[in-house]
């Protein structure tokens, strides 16, 4: 039922030299590093103005819970109704899968900033937009780094169901072409570079980011005690 | 809705260090707000040198019982936080950075992450922070409220001389009657409910810095007081210059640079 690791290696070694799989990682990559910085930018100032703005809170707020329950994919039919077979398509399911994780770890982050803070800044005469750049956003980082990662995990799962389903280049084009070849050990080792990446460029994004910015914040000691 | 503070009539003077003592809920801490521009009052209004106060402002430096310094800066960088704001030029910036640490015994400090300090450091921290935007006036709520004993007599050693030596107002809340009286040019005591002024003693009359906590006469004095202000009785003038009947309004003239005129008709929490 399952190819051998040796197959798998064979083939994966196949895709490589062939420059078929360097060819779908960079279309896929680009597709989630475009998609993410929209999601990232927009859901940040999204949730600094939930937080900020009880009105805007009740008018919307409960519409961004109840769409953070919807699989990204389910975006796909909408996407494709709005922007026809384009990168506009996908790019638009990448960031609905990710910005709403954002914005709402952003808003809870924002919210939860001691009012000391604003009050110890403004007494120093920071106001309006420098309240935000130089207290406010700083002083969310690390709740804000924990949406972006959570952000980043759903971006990339997003990207993957919509390549499967649209058909256009990148890694889920990759395995649906495995699919149609019944070509299972090509089917596996997609997967495989699939896991790498998505772990890869966690680590390589947030590993020591996180834990960093807890621990000078002082929040890894408020933990351990 | 209660008033927090009502029919309250208070003027403070030029390099006075005025002690605000008093129980929960006499509206002390809300009174420092009101200066510092933090709340605003409902009617009346506070002036310092002669001007209104409507929001917080360089003239009026505010430390808080908790620090509340920012843990994403070192410490330096908190201290130069207001200066960045006020566009003070690099140079400057960094020799009032040294000036202010090195007042207050933090200069080995500079490059430290606030989670690295203990609390008494961070108060220090924070009273450099507040006295580098140079403001006339400092304005203390329960600094050191949450100190060890030992952190506690050496910051206040500190506050004194700081006093002495920069010249400036301070307006210095505490619910701890001893501490305002070591402290304090002037004691103010407040009662909670209606609060008022219970008394009003110039310590600097009676017993001239340097004092101690631990002194008897200290301990006198704070004892006398807080008889005073457990007792269903009327405002008490310990010196006969207690100035602290409630008039609906007062002026009172400092000297020529501080001219301080407070007016509270009545706040609303």
């Amino acid at each position: 039922m399952l190819p051998g690791p040796g197959g798998v290696a064979q083939s994966l070694a196949h895709s490589l030299t062939s420059g078929e799989l360097l060819r779908a990682i960079g279309t896929s990559l680009y597709r989630l590093f475009v998609g993410y910085a929209i999601s990232g930018a927009a859901g940040i100032t999204l949730g600094v103005m939930l937080a900020r703005n009880a009105w805007l809170r009740a008018a919307v707020g409960p519409l961004v819970v109840g769409l953070q329950a919807l699989p990204s994919i389910c975006w796909l039919p909408l996407a494709l109704l709005w922007f026809g077979l384009s990168e506009k398509a996908i790019l638009f399911v990448v960031v609905m899968g990710s910005l709403l994780s954002i914005t709402i770890a952003t808003e809870g982050a924002v919210r939860a900033v001691p009012t000391m803070y604003i009050r110890a800044a403004r007494t120093m005469g920071a106001r309006r937009l420098r309240l935000y750049t130089r207290v406010i956003l700083p002083a969310a980082l690390p709740g804000i780094v924990t949406g972006l990662k959570l952000g980043w995990t759903f971006a990339w799962r997003s990207l993957m169901a919509g390549e499967l389903l649209y058909v256009a280049g990148g890694l889920g084009q990759l395995l649906t072409l495995g699919r149609e070849l019944g070509d299972m050990a090509k089917v596996m080792s997609v997967m495989v570079v699939i896991v790498v990446l998505g772990l890869g460029f966690e680590r390589l994004l947030f590993g020591s980011v996180e834990k960093r910015v807890r621990e000078r914040w002082g929040y890894a000691q408020a933990e351990a005690s | 809705m209660t008033a927090a503070l009502q029919d309250m009539s208070l003027s403070i003077e030029d390099r006075e260090f005025v002690c605000l003592v008093g129980p929960s809920g006499c509206g002390k801490t809300t009174l420092l707000n009101l200066v510092a521009g933090l709340e605003k009052p409902d009617r009346g209004e506070v002036l310092v040198d002669g001007t209104r106060v409507r929001g917080p402002g360089p003239d009026r430096g505010v430390m808080f019982q908790d620090a509340a310094l920012f843990p994403w800066l070192s410490v330096a960088e908190n201290v130069a936080f207001g200066l960045k704001e006020l566009r003070v030029p690099r140079a400057e910036r960094e020799a009032r950075v040294r000036k202010y640490l090195s007042l207050v015994n933090m200069q080995n400090f500079a490059k430290a992450w606030v989670h690295e300090l203990s609390g008494g450091m961070r108060q220090r921290v924070a009273l450099a922070r507040a006295l580098a935007l140079e403001p006339k006036i400092l304005l203390m709520d329960e600094p050191f409220g949450a100190l060890d004993p030992k952190s506690r007599d050496s910051l206040q050693a500190e506050i004194v001389d700081i006093w002495v030596e920069t010249h400036k107002t301070i307006m210095f809340v505490t619910h701890d009657m001893a501490e305002a009286v070591r402290l304090g040019s002037r004691v103010i005591v407040l009662r909670a409910r209606p609060a008022r002024v219970a008394s009003d003693v110039d310590v600097e009359a009676l017993l001239p810095q340097p004092r101690h906590v631990d002194q008897p006469e200290v301990a006198e004095l704070a004892a006398r007081l807080k008889a005073g202000l457990d007792e269903t009785g009327e405002h008490e003038a310990i010196d006969g210059d207690g100035d602290g009947d409630e008039r609906p309004e007062a002026e009172i003239a400092g000297g020529d640079r501080a001219r301080g005129v407070a007016h509270w008709l009545g706040l609303h929490l």
